[in-house]
């Protein structure tokens, strides 16, 4: 690979040749200023910060976008650059207004850092400073066009990562002002990137706004949980409250996701449950730590082998994994984490980081909302779409990645497993040549047939379906990635923690075989997908254990209450989607009487005389075993069919707890065709009914352009709406509706 | 240099490296022959005085851990040199090649936990003997190891070996009204006579070195007011100086000026108060009085200028905080008028007074000889016959640009001493007013919003404007950045010299900042000076070295 030596302030470096003087400069461990460069988007050239004297050229050269020459001779501190850092930076100022005392961005602030380093301490502005008002975009992020400098690189990040969104610059010139023209509420999944990208204080994060200076948080490395990309997070604690995320290094992306960022002040939330508690009739009454594991194993000691089950969140890490093992096999109890009732285990597929998506050439992607469960993962489809790579979205819903891609189709509930299976095999089935056009049609022939496909199959995918993808792309050397639920999904099946399934085991503890059932992190009325069998397990299992961080619905029947730690006060290993470990850390310490599951039942099998034991350096990942089944892929039928998934800002784990992120969802609504809402006599916004045999409940009216008839999505994860009553054990059920 | 070139020819590998920042030169070189070097830079290159010892913690993640930092000086020359080795946790001591590194070496042992083989009597120095942990170590939390303990129940140190039979030891202070200050020592004693004397320090002892590390360049400000508490801008002026070495900016005429002003006014302030309690120590109550009216004066030109009377931190990095106001020259004026008459009043009451003279000629001598060995510095050095002053010797902060003249002494008695220091006040008013004469105009900061806050009104208020906002906020929340380096500052206090050595490893927070105090120097002389002596003459040496416990301790 050829190189060009470049001289910057008297040090020569050897750079490729299309670098540009900053990369070469940052090579030399020389200091350009910048505002609107960013390592990650493409460089704009529009802040002239980084302007630098270039020998033989007339004029200052930006040396951001600047490309290099052999034999180029830099110099970044003579005086005519000092003087064209000192105009740039007074031409910020202008017009910036004195916030410095209110605004959060204060102590991380580009324009702060650079005026002290590089420009005057004095003005010579005369004139009244034109400001704008604050304008809060929803509970999410506050926009202060004052403050603006307008580098764009939250319009850039808008277009050039996020596919586009309703972000960007209006007016121009003088009047440029940047912001949601035609909209109040920005919440377009990825905000936190707009907050983190924006060097000065002019887009900030409305759940962080006023909380605390950020020198005085302690930032401690960890691991998001809540997928299973496990994007690398920075968590800021100060006085063991956790006040801020940050996401400082490019792991997995250099991007985060709303539910990372903002999804997290459960974790600090008064109605955390921080004693042990017990059942004494209707009422739950505080017990002291020793003396509840030791009335929890003199109950367990009255039961027989297989009479004790143990259901776990799909989100707890391995050591706790390796407990609960290690517990269930000495009770010889059945153990499953697959809460929101998955009929699939997970698969080892060969694609091992996120750079096999962003480098693909062909992305097909089936049964389910990437953007809504793996949002980052969506993120890296766009990168390669913007690469060239044609994708294509086949989904009964989807709410972000399909109006992006070249290819996208809103299939109907009732056939989207049978249209996932007919494009796997390589058949356009008649439904799907509905919903596209010739042209889509085309392009998806063409990715069928291309030897460079990678197949993502969403959540919702049945076990059927990902056994014949995994099958088939095998045989045809495409790549897949098989999707799961939870953040460590794959680390809880490597370790053992299945059997027949919660419904299996819930359906146990209806036929009495399992007597006493443990249910750690989860409640399962919001995510089993039949609240019914749940109701009647829990009504009428012999002896309930609960363990979470707050008292929900399923630990209004427990007989036992146990307080476990967030992910911010436990460290912990966990599997990622592409089968690495990462590593979790504790950022702050328990609070109260909170304790890591493994404690729990460790203190619990000491009294019952067994041993657990929280031993995974013994795991070996390279050869786990994979499960496939056999089985007809899923059909409903009925009048409507509906999917019942939870929006995005109610998708994170405990969002019904986090006060902001929660608002961005404010209601719960049904998706209809213009068609069948033209039918039921309704327009957006107005309430429908929607029930079926089991249920009844009220939904507002969203419209949505190529929603198939007689096809609707409805969500749910909304507080005193348990819309899971209507399903029994699939996401997918068929429903009516009427106007209300 | 000179002795560098030597250096590198006799010990070849040895020296490890040589380093110039500031105008200082710096060698490393291998611990194993610390001694010989030691013993080849006294005897054949001239250093004869050891101004200050030292140990630094380089972080637990380093190997080796610990430098100790010798600074060496040859009085004929001139030249500084500083010796660095670095150790696991041994070093050879070199209290017999210099025997002020005496208590230098015990504080490093104190501090870091550095044992320096061969030293006579290892013990902590500051701390009470029983104390556990070596509190300047990195890793040694800020608020102690027991934050939620507030009172030490610990030992102090009750014992010591007697240098002749049938002795009694007799133990003076903290508690005593002429320790001045909270000073413990150890007397052994034949009926009245001292047969042997153990100074114990740390009374007082604050932690300021350990506490400026934890803040910026800024913070550490009021920390050295509280050193020697009687001459405030003394303090203030060593460190601004060293911080400003650091970073390589001076501040413009005027505010040089002003400072000089401050600062003689210090010493006058200081030598007073030593004359006041000097005097009413030996039993002549009225100085006392007299002086204190005197003092009040200049706390009232304090006042003026700085707003406080006592603890002023008025200099900033680069200047000052303020103008001077209107009325602060005629007051001066009117002051240095008076003075003169005032100290002669004194100078009457005591020069010629048989019982002075008496109490005060032929005591406590310290021979020339054992001032340089014993690193006096200031008055007590003076007093002793050697013709230093860091004014003189190496002009700091503009006074190359004053005429004045350095009062020395013969017989190193406390007479002398206190000749010194009434001609030295004297010479502090010829200083002051040549101050007033030629006072320039001009600023008072240097690049204000850089190193020092801009103007109150630019900051808040209807003229307020945004750059000066951030470069407030910045200088408060984050603080001057220096570069990497040391630098080694030190000022002609009225008690000595007092120096500053800073490490900086290029954070808003100096790395370690060591304060070189005089009076804790020239108090471990006074073993020496008072073998021999009567009881009652033991207060008269204390006074006549002129400790103040804040400085000693830190």
């Amino acid at each position: 690979m050829s190189t060009v030596k470049v001289t910057i302030d008297g040090i020569t470096v050897e750079v490729s040749p299309d670098a540009t003087i900053l990369q070469a400069a940052a090579k030399a461990g020389v200091d350009i200023p910048y505002f609107c460069y960013h390592p990650f988007l493409k460089p704009a050239g529009l802040c002239r910060m980084c302007l630098v004297e270039v020998e033989g050229m007339p004029k200052l050269a930006p040396a951001c976008v600047t490309q290099v020459r052999d034999g180029m001779v830099v110099k970044t501190n003579t005086e005519r650059v000092k003087k064209a850092r000192e105009g740039i930076i007074e031409f910020q100022l202008l017009h910036h207004p004195l916030d410095c005392p209110i605004c959060d961005q204060a102590g991380e602030c580009y324009l702060q850092d650079i005026t002290f380093r590089y420009g005057k301490a004095t003005s010579r502005f005369a004139d009244e400073k034109e400001l704008y008002p604050t304008k809060f975009y929803g509970p999410l992020i506050v926009h202060e066009q004052s403050r603006c400098i307008l580098c764009k690189r939250c319009v850039r990040f808008s277009t050039e990562v996020a596919g586009g969104t309703e972000w960007n610059v209006y007016w121009r010139a003088a009047h440029s002002i940047i912001g949601a023209y035609d909209t109040d509420t920005v919440a377009n999944y990825f905000t936190a990137n707009l907050v983190e990208i924006c060097p000065v204080g002019a887009i900030t994060s409305r759940l962080y706004r006023y909380k605390t200076r950020i020198w005085k948080l302690d930032f401690t490395r960890s691991v998001c949980d809540h997928c299973e990309i496990g994007c690398s997070l920075d968590l800021g604690v100060r006085e063991n409250q956790l006040f801020k995320i940050k996401h400082n290094i490019m792991d997995p992306t250099p991007w985060l996701c709303d539910k990372g960022y903002y999804a997290f002040d459960y974790v600090n939330h008064a109605e955390r449950i921080l004693f042990p508690l017990k059942r004494n009739e209707k009422k739950m009454v505080s017990v002291s730590s020793e003396d509840v594991s030791d009335q929890i194993a003199k109950a367990l000691e009255g039961y027989k082998e297989g009479e004790v089950a143990l259901i776990v969140s799909p989100h707890i890490v391995l050591e706790d994994a390796a407990a609960v093992k290690s517990f269930a096999d000495a009770l010889k109890a059945k153990v499953d984490y697959r809460v929101y009732g998955e009929d699939y285990l997970p698969l080892k597929t060969g694609v091992s980081d996120i750079s096999d998506v962003e480098g693909s050439k062909n992305i097909l992607i089936l049964c389910g909302d990437v953007a809504v469960s793996h949002p980052v993962l969506a993120l890296s489809v766009l990168k390669a779409k913007f690469s060239g790579a044609n994708v294509a979205v086949i989904s009964a819903n989807d709410t972000y990645l399909g109006e992006r891609s070249n290819v996208f189709a809103l299939v109907p509930a009732s056939k989207e497993e049978a249209i996932a299976k007919d494009l796997l095999e390589g058949r356009l089935n008649d439904a799907l040549k509905q919903a596209l056009s010739e042209s889509e049609l085309e392009t998806l022939r063409s990715m069928l047939q291309s030897e460079d496909l990678m197949v993502i199959l969403g959540v919702r995918a049945s076990s059927a379906l990902r056994s014949l993808a995994y099958k088939i792309s095998s045989d045809k050397g495409w790549k897949l990635l098989a999707l799961d639920r939870g953040s460590n999904p794959k680390g809880l099946f490597a370790m053992g923690l299945y059997s027949d399934g919660v419904g299996g085991i819930l359906k146990g503890v209806v036929d009495g075989k399992v007597k006493a059932l443990l249910v750690f992190g989860v409640d399962l009325f919001e995510t089993y997908p039949d609240a019914a069998l749940v109701k009647e397990a829990l009504s009428s299992v012999e002896f309930l254990v609960v363990g979470d961080l707050f008292f929900h619905e399923t630990a209004a029947y427990a007989d036992y209450f146990l307080p476990l730690v967030s992910f911010a006060e436990d460290s912990g290993t966990v599997v990622n989607l592409f089968w690495s470990k990462r590593r979790r850390r504790r950022a702050m310490e328990p609070k109260g009487e909170s304790t890591s599951l493994r404690k729990w039942l460790a203190s619990i099998a000491d009294r019952l005389g067994v041993n657990v034991t929280t031993e995974v350096e013994g795991l070996d990942l390279s050869s786990v075993e994979v499960k496939l089944t056999e089985g007809k892929v899923e059909q409903v039928d009925g009048k409507f069919v509906a999917v019942v998934e939870p929006p995005f800002y109610r998708s994170a784990k405990y969002a019904g707890w986090c006060s902001n992120f929660s608002e961005a969802s404010a209601e719960p609504k049904v998706v209809l065709s213009i068609e069948d809402a033209k039918a039921l006599g309704v327009k957006e916004g107005d309430k429908v009914v929607v029930e079926n045999s089991r249920g009844r409940f009220e939904f507002r009216v969203k419209l949505r352009e190529g929603q198939p008839a007689s096809s609707v999505v409805l969500d749910c994860g909304y507080d005193r709406f348990p819309v899971n009553l209507l399903l029994t054990g699939s996401w997918k059920v068929a429903v009516d509706l009427k106007k209300a | 240099m000179k002795a560098v070139d030597g250096l590198k020819r006799a010990f070849q590998d040895a020296v490890q490296g040589v380093s110039e920042f500031r105008g200082e030169t710096t060698v490393v070189i291998v611990p194993e022959v610390l001694r010989e070097v030691c013993l080849y830079l006294r005897d054949k290159e001239g250093y004869d005085f050891l101004v200050d010892l030292c140990g630094v913690d380089n972080g637990t993640d380093r190997t080796p851990r610990y430098s100790v930092v010798y600074l060496l000086r040859n009085m004929e020359t001139k030249d500084q040199l500083r010796l660095k080795v670095f150790t696991d946790g041994t070093v050879d001591t070199v209290s017999d090649i210099w025997p002020t590194a005496n208590w230098h070496e015990r504080e490093a042992y104190d501090m870091f936990g550095i044992d320096f083989k061969g030293h006579p009597e290892l013990e902590r120095l500051y701390l009470p003997e029983d104390f556990e942990g070596h509190p300047l170590r990195k890793d040694y939390p800020l608020r102690g190891l027991n934050p939620d303990r507030d009172m030490y129940e610990g030992g102090v140190k009750t014992k010591v070996a007697p240098s002749k039979p049938n002795t009694m030891i007799l133990n003076m202070g903290p508690q005593h009204p002429s320790t001045h200050g909270v000073l413990r020592m150890l007397l052994e004693l034949e009926g009245e006579t001292i047969v042997n004397a153990w100074p114990i320090v740390g009374y007082l002892h604050r932690g300021t070195e350990k506490l400026a590390e934890y803040k910026t360049y800024h913070q550490v400000l009021p920390l050295t007011d509280r050193l020697d508490y009687l001459a405030p801008p003394s303090n203030n002026l060593a460190y601004i100086l060293a911080v400003e070495k650091l970073l390589g900016i001076e501040p413009p005429p005027r505010g040089k000026f002003i400072r000089i002003i401050m600062v003689e006014l210090a010493r006058i302030a200081s030598h007073l108060i030593w004359l006041g309690t000097h005097a009413m120590d030996i039993g002549a109550a009225t100085v006392f009085l007299y002086a204190f009216r005197e003092r009040e004066k200049i706390y009232d030109l304090w006042e003026m200028v700085a707003g406080a009377r006592f603890h002023q931190s008025y200099f900033r990095i680069g200047g000052v905080r303020e103008d001077l106001p209107e009325d602060f020259i005629p007051a001066l004026k009117k002051f240095l008028d008076e003075f003169p008459k005032a100290l002669d009043e004194c100078d009457n009451l005591l020069t010629n007074n048989k019982i002075w003279r008496v109490r005060t000629e032929g005591v406590a001598v310290l021979s020339k000889e054992d001032a340089i060995r014993y690193g006096a510095t200031g008055p007590v050095l003076r007093g002793s016959g050697v013709n230093w002053d860091l004014r003189k010797a190496y002009p700091y902060a503009g006074y190359d640009e004053f005429t004045f003249h350095v009062p020395v002494g013969e017989r190193g008695d406390t007479f002398d001493r206190y000749l010194v220091r009434m001609e030295e006040m004297r010479q502090s008013r010829e200083i002051l007013m040549q101050a007033v004469a030629r006072l320039p105009d001009g600023p008072i900061n240097t690049e204000p919003g850089k190193y020092n806050f801009p103007p109150p009104e630019e900051v808040k208020g209807d003229k307020a404007n945004i750059e000066a906002l951030i470069h407030q906020f910045k200088l408060v929340i984050e603080g001057v950045r220096p570069p990497k380096g040391e630098v080694y500052q030190a000022v002609e206090a009225p008690k000595g010299e007092l120096g500053f050595y800073i490490i900086s490893d290029g954070e808003p927070r100096p790395y370690r900042l060591r304060i070189r105090s005089p009076s804790l120097i020239n108090l471990q002389a006074l073993p020496i000076m008072i073998k021999g002596l009567k009881v009652a003459d033991v207060v008269t040496a204390i006074g006549s070295i002129d400790i103040v416990l804040g400085e000693v301790d830190k």
